[in-house]
Order: C-alpha cells, then structure tokens, then sequence
C-alpha cells in the first residue's frame, strides 16, 4: 500500500517485468500478442531483428540456471542485443559485496536491461527499486515468488492450443508451495479469466491460505483431472523428496504422479505442460512427457518469442515514452 | 540540572476530541520538581505551589507549561540499546536520549547484545556507557542461558544481584524443554522474572513473514502462528508445573503476536498463574498487509499478523489481557534494509515516533487516554516489581520525578536522535498514509526528567 509499484509506470506502461501479479488483462494480452509477432523470427534465414542493436542485456543469474540463461541470451541475441553473462553464483556477492554493490558495478558498466535470477522472494522487486532510472529488470525468477516470463510461455502456449482463456479448467499439481512458476501461473490465469484453477497436492506442498490466490484445493489428483483442459505438472526439487515433506519419489508418484491413467479423466484434447526439469518418474510419467498430449517443449520453443516480446516492449515503450517528452519540451519552447 | 524546577500551568491529564487527537484535559497546575522528587502538584493559582509568597519562584527554575500535559515517564519493557556491539547500529548514550523523546524514563534491555548480558563485566560496561551522557535509565535483561545458546544457565543470581531487573532469550528459541523447566525453577527460587517472546525453534525457523496469504503469494517463507502458539502453551504448562512443584516462575510473555496467544495467556491468567504479557506497539498498528510489495520496513522478527490478529491484539489492551506496551525497539543501519526482504534485518526503530503512535492508539482501540498511558507506566512498572510510590502511573506529590512533558498537538517531528531511521513512520503525519486506518500521528516529548534531572528539552 506505501511502497509505490516500480514495474509500472505513470503513464501505465511496463518498465520493468517483475511479476504478474498486478499486470492486468490488457498488458498481459499486448505481450502475449507481440509474442505472436515474433514467432516467425525464428522461421527466417536470418533469425534476427535489430529492435535492441546497440543495447547491451547483461544475465545478472545469483543463482544456477541453465535452461533460463540461454533462454534469455537466444532471446536477446536474435533482438541483436549485446549479451554480459554474469555468473554470480561463485563471484563477489559470495566474497561478501553486498548485492547493491554489485548492481552499482554493473550499472556503471552502462548495461540497459539486467535479467536477474536470486534466491530470494523479492529479489527483482528489490533490484527494481535500487537501479537508476535507465536500466530495465527483468525477473528470471526470485526465490518462491515469480518467475513471469514462464508464467507468459506458459499463457502463450495455452492461447496457441486453446485459442482463448475463458471456460478452461486448468489443473496445477505438484509443490505450489515452493514454486515461483506456480505462482506465475496462477495470477496469470486468473487474471486472464479462466473457469477454474485446480491445485492438487499434498497438504504440505501447498502454502498457508492458498485459495486467497483464487485458486480450488483439490487432494486427489484424480478427482481434480475431471474434464480439464490443461495440466500443468511443476518440478519436485530433490531435497523435498525425503523427510518430513514427502516421504519418497515413488510414494509421490503413486498419489500425484501424472500417468496415461489418471490423464484418461481429462478432456480427450487436455494439454500438458510441465516447466522442466521434469522428473521422469516422480511427477510425470514418461510416456506422458513424451506422449502426443505433452506441449513441453514447444514451451522452450515459445519462450524464446515470449523473451523477445517483453524485452522490446519495455525498452520500446520507454524510447517511445522518452522520445514522446522530448517533443512536449520542444513544443513548450 | 538538579534543584528546584517549577513546571507551571500544565494539565495532569489528557483526553481525546472528536477528531481522535489527544488534548490536554482538566485545570492547569504547577508542579514542584525538587530534590529528585516531585515535591508539590497543586491546582495554578493556588498560594502553596508557586505563588510569589512561597518563595518558590525566586530560587526555582520555571517552565512554563502550558498547552503541555505532565505525565509519568513511560516504561519500557523490551528495548533494543545495540551495546555492547557492532558499531554503527546504536550507542547507549544516543538510543536512551531516543528513548526520552519516546518518552521512556526507563527502559529494559533485551539481552541480545554483543557479547550478550551474561556477566558482571558486560553489565558494568553497559553502566559505564549509559553514564557518558544519561537518557532513559536502563534495566538490563539478563541472558538467560549463556550466550542465548539454550544449552546452559547464565549466573542468574549474581546478574540479579548486580542490576538484571529479568532473564529472557530475546529472539532466540530455548529448544530443551528440560533445560526450559531448570531455568524456571533457577529464576523461581529468585523471584527473577523471566522476559519470553514465544517462538518454536522449528516451526517457521526459516520463516520471515506471517505464513497467510500475502507471504503465499510474495513466495515469503512464512512463520505459522503455531510458532508462538506451541511455544506459549509449554511456557505456560512449564510454569503450572513450576507451581506444583514448589514455587512458581513468574512468566512475563513477551510481544504477543496472535489472536490464539493472547487467548492462551487470557486463560492462564484466569487460571491464575503467576503470568504477564505486552505487545510491541508497531503490531497495534500494522498487519500482513503491509509487506505486500516486498516492503521490508515491514520484516519485524515477531511478525506483523493477520488483520483479524491486530484485533485481538487490541482487544487485548483493551481487556488488559495484554498488561503493557513495549516499544519492541530495533534500530538498523541503513544497510541493513539494503536486501531483498528476506535478508533483511529484522526490526523497526520505535522510540523516535513512540509517542505519536502511542497517541494514536486511544482512537485506533476506543480507549480512554487514561487507560492508554497505564499500559506504557503503571502497568510495565508492576511487571518489574516498582510499584512503589512513584511508579504508580499518576504523577504523585512524593513520587520521584521520572516525568515527561508532552505536547499533544505537536506537528513536526522533532530532530532524530536514534541511530536507526529503519520505521515508516519517519515522515508519516497520519496512519492513512500506511495501513487502511485513519489517524494523525502528533505529538512530541518536549521536557523529560529522570529522577529529578532534567535530561531532555527540546522547547
């Protein structure tokens, strides 16, 4: 309520892409629709547009990504921006610089847009506040908040399959409690309009008061696969799968694995989304990731769009923005 | 700054006007402040206390006290002084001057320094430093167990004997229920009290927000009100079984956090154990919702709760299950806010704007102004065993002059004297500004005197 939202803009606009919590219908469409445009950039011969030439996108990654970094760099490199992997993991933060004092580093460096991978719930949001007015951050994940630009792959591959948003059951299973694309997920479905959002887990698996997310709690994954469209299976981090949380792999996948079987209950055209890694054999069957409901790596696929969507929108948005007061300040003269 | 003062023409009590501010209330009287002691209240204008005849006036220092209200001097009873330890994050010298302008003439302090409060040599500095330039006096909290570890019993008597008003854990858990039921019985057979803030050594261990919907959706860890639940229901049966056995631990339950911890001491009080508790003033005010967007001025280790909890809480206050306030005081660095939330330190600086939040709350709770003030004098006084004469709450001829003269209606915040400027409310002038709540936030401390000294006057 106090603190002023830095992803937005006076004029409404996106400066930074933190979360998809309070991005509204319109906006969230406008990216999925610029996505659409880009799709065919990867169909040329020459898989490259000049939209960010000149512009230098630096992968501030604070924790290990592999399959988000490239996604991103692809992304940035087919914008035919110049590309700073910073590799944070092992770097000063851990000699103890404090993480402002690396930012300032990197801002002085004169980069345009970080993406930013962090452990922390709120990382992005903290980065956001802390950087000068010229740099754009782009969350690439922070703790167990957000992860949006899998949160606008997945609303893209949904559109692309589904073709609209309302009247869709989606289920989510697996651990929402300690997932950011879960939450991605959700606030952009709900945003968008659909039926029904089904979570399905283990009680421990899931976090306090999750129906404020307007989600439905389901226990039994069966009974929660009844007539959905989509099914969307999230990946159960290694050092959950023993202890007091689940008590083993196979135990899991006996309750809430996805199998042909229990997929039978979907509707005949449901979908299935998982945003890998998967863990064959722990949330998802084999057969099932590989079989002819799986869209799980055409989601990779359309993230690359997805990426290039949001980067040229918010520095586009920005020139256009800047450009649009320089007029007004010649005008008055 | 000793001898004789004459504070004249200031009102002895407050109340509230329609528009929820705090007014001086009732006819104005001079107050005698002489010889450590308040030697004299008595209506202005009455020959026996300051008129010319007297003679007062002619060796007695004046104050003109109109428009102000003279209060009791406020007591603290979990304050955070910062030394010993790290630099940078406070001094004795500068967060018991904080305290005066909150309006606090003394203040318990958490044990949590560096080294922490476990023997005569840290308490002797801690008296050292405090005596450099005098604020609010301080009554040191000893560490209960040696270094907060919970393992093995800090010298509790010899603590006791050399100052410690308490024994407490500050914000660490005591995990060993055996070693929790020993050190019970220890403080018992010295009718030490012992400072808990309820909090399982487990349950939310990693946790930095209140686990309910907003920490759901920021992706927060959340610490579950069980935390403080569970762990409160072992003090309280662990002080049932101290009764049983002999002699009962006096139980002073530390910054209640939930509307279940405030039903659980209501009912070990009606069951009549030996047991108190207060509330930090922030959580008067503030709820979950104000994290939302990761604002970290909000990461306090006892968490902000939900909505339906703060009711309870002030019903607490209201009821006077939840005996006192305390000002939960913890002053950072700016540094110290410079992370994402939760690698943020934890904690709001409280004694800098005390007062105008204290003089908020008669609106907030539709209480009394009276009734307010006794849970910040009279009330924290008799959890410290001072309600001896002049700690009683009403300022009494005979009492000794730990006073504050408050202006209500003051609208600009006076020059900051904490080290920490870690609070929202440094610059707010109303609640509305922060939380869905209406209500101005006014009034300053503008003369304190701690046993007759004049130790603060910013007029």
């Amino acid at each position: 309520m106090s603190l002023p939202d830095p992803q937005l803009g006076p004029d409404g606009t996106l400066r930074h892409l933190l979360d998809l919590d309070r991005l509204d219908a319109t906006m969230l469409t406008r990216i999925l629709d610029a996505a659409e445009g880009f799709t065919g950039v990867n169909d040329r011969s020459i898989r490259k547009v000049p939209l960010l030439r000149g512009k230098t996108v630096a992968n501030l990654f604070f924790e290990n990504s592999t399959r988000t970094r490239t996604a991103f760099e692809l992304a940035a490199t087919r914008l035919s921006a110049d590309i700073l992997n910073v590799d944070l993991v092992t770097s000063s933060t851990a000699k103890g610089e404090s993480l402002l004092d690396t930012l300032r580093v990197l801002e002085a460096l004169q980069c345009d847009l970080f993406v930013v991978r962090h452990g922390d719930s709120g990382a992005a949001h903290f980065i956001a506040r802390h950087v000068g007015d010229a740099i754009v951050v782009v969350n690439g994940g922070d703790g167990r908040h957000s992860h949006p630009t899998q949160g606008l792959l997945d609303m893209f591959t949904i559109r692309r399959h589904k073709g609209r948003f309302d009247r869709l059951v989606v289920v989510v299973v697996g651990d929402i409690r300690h997932s950011r694309v879960a939450r991605s997920d959700i606030a952009a479905l709900v945003t968008l309009g659909v039926s029904e959002v089904r979570v399905v887990g283990p009680r421990t698996l899931l976090p306090a008061e999750v129906e404020a997310l307007g989600v439905v709690v389901f226990d039994e994954l069966d009974r929660a696969l009844v007539d959905a469209d989509v099914v969307m299976g999230l990946r159960l981090q290694k050092e959950r799968m023993s202890g007091a949380t689940v008590p083993s792999e196979s135990e899991f996948y006996r309750t809430y694995g996805l199998n042909e079987e229990r997929l039978a209950r979907a509707k005949p055209d449901a979908i299935v989304m998982h945003p890998g890694p998967t863990n064959r054999g722990v949330e998802i069957a084999a057969s099932v990731a590989d079989g002819p409901r799986s869209v799980i790596l055409e989601q990779v696929t359309w993230g690359i769009a997805v990426r290039m969507a949001v980067m040229s929108m918010i520095i586009g948005d920005r020139a256009a923005t800047a450009a649009s007061a320089r007029e007004r300040a010649e005008s008055a003269r | 700054m000793s001898g004789r003062t004459l504070i004249r023409r200031v009102a002895l009590g407050a109340c509230r006007d329609t528009g929820g501010r705090v007014r001086a209330d009732g006819d104005p009287h001079d107050v005698l402040v002489a010889d450590g002691r308040i030697a004299r209240v008595s209506p202005s204008g009455d020959d026996r206390a300051g008129g010319a005849d007297t003679g007062d006036r002619d060796d007695a220092h004046a104050i003109d006290g109109t428009g102000l209200i003279a209060l009791p001097g406020f007591t603290d009873l979990y304050g955070r002084l910062r030394e010993p330890g790290p630099a940078g994050r406070g001094t004795l010298a500068r967060e018991t001057r904080a305290a005066l302008a909150g309006g606090f003439v003394r203040v318990a302090c958490a044990p949590d320094t560096h080294p922490v409060i476990e023997d005569v040599a840290t308490l002797e500095l801690i008296r050292r430093r405090a005596a450099v330039r005098p604020g609010a006096e301080v009554l040191p909290i000893a560490a209960l167990t040696r270094g907060l570890d919970g393992r093995e019993l800090a010298p509790l008597a010899t603590l006791q004997a050399d100052g410690c008003v308490a024994a407490g854990q500050a914000d660490r858990p005591l995990e060993d229920t055996g070693v929790l039921l020993s050190a019970m019985q220890y403080a018992a057979s010295f009718e030490l009290p012992l400072f808990m803030t309820p909090r399982d050594a487990r349950l939310g261990a990693e946790g930095c927000a209140h686990d309910g919907a907003i920490a759901s959706r920021l992706g927060l860890p959340g610490i579950p009100v069980a935390a403080e639940t569970v762990a409160l229901a072992r003090l309280l049966e662990l002080v049932r079984e101290s009764v049983v056995r002999g002699r009962g631990c006096r139980l002073h339950v530390s910054r209640l956090s939930s509307a279940r911890g405030v039903a659980l001491v209501a009912e070990a009080k009606e069951a009549g154990l030996s047991v108190t508790a207060d509330v930090g003033i922030h959580h008067l005010l503030f709820s979950e919702a104000e994290l939302d967007g990761f604002d970290a001025r909000y990461r306090s280790a006892v968490p902000f709760r939900s909505a339906g909890d703060r009711a309870a809480l002030r019903d607490g206050v209201r009821s006077g299950v939840i005996d006192a306030i305390c000002s939960d005081h913890a002053p950072h660095d700016g540094d110290a806010r410079l992370a994402p939330f939760p690698a943020c330190a934890p904690g709001l600086a409280a004694y800098d704007r005390f007062l105008p939040m204290l003089l908020a709350l008669p609106a907030l709770l539709d209480m009394p102004v009276a009734d307010v003030l006794r849970r910040v004098t009279a009330a924290p006084a008799r959890v410290l065993g001072l309600a001896t004469a002049g700690h009683d709450g009403r300022l009494a001829e005979g009492a000794t002059a730990s006073l504050i003269l408050v202006d209500p209606d003051a609208a600009e915040a006076p020059p900051w004297l904490g080290a920490g400027r870690n609070t929202p409310l440094e610059n707010a002038r109303d609640l509305s500004e922060l939380t869905d709540e209406r209500a101005p936030l006014r009034g300053a401390v503008r003369v304190a005197f701690v046993g007759g000294e004049r130790r603060f006057d910013t007029r």
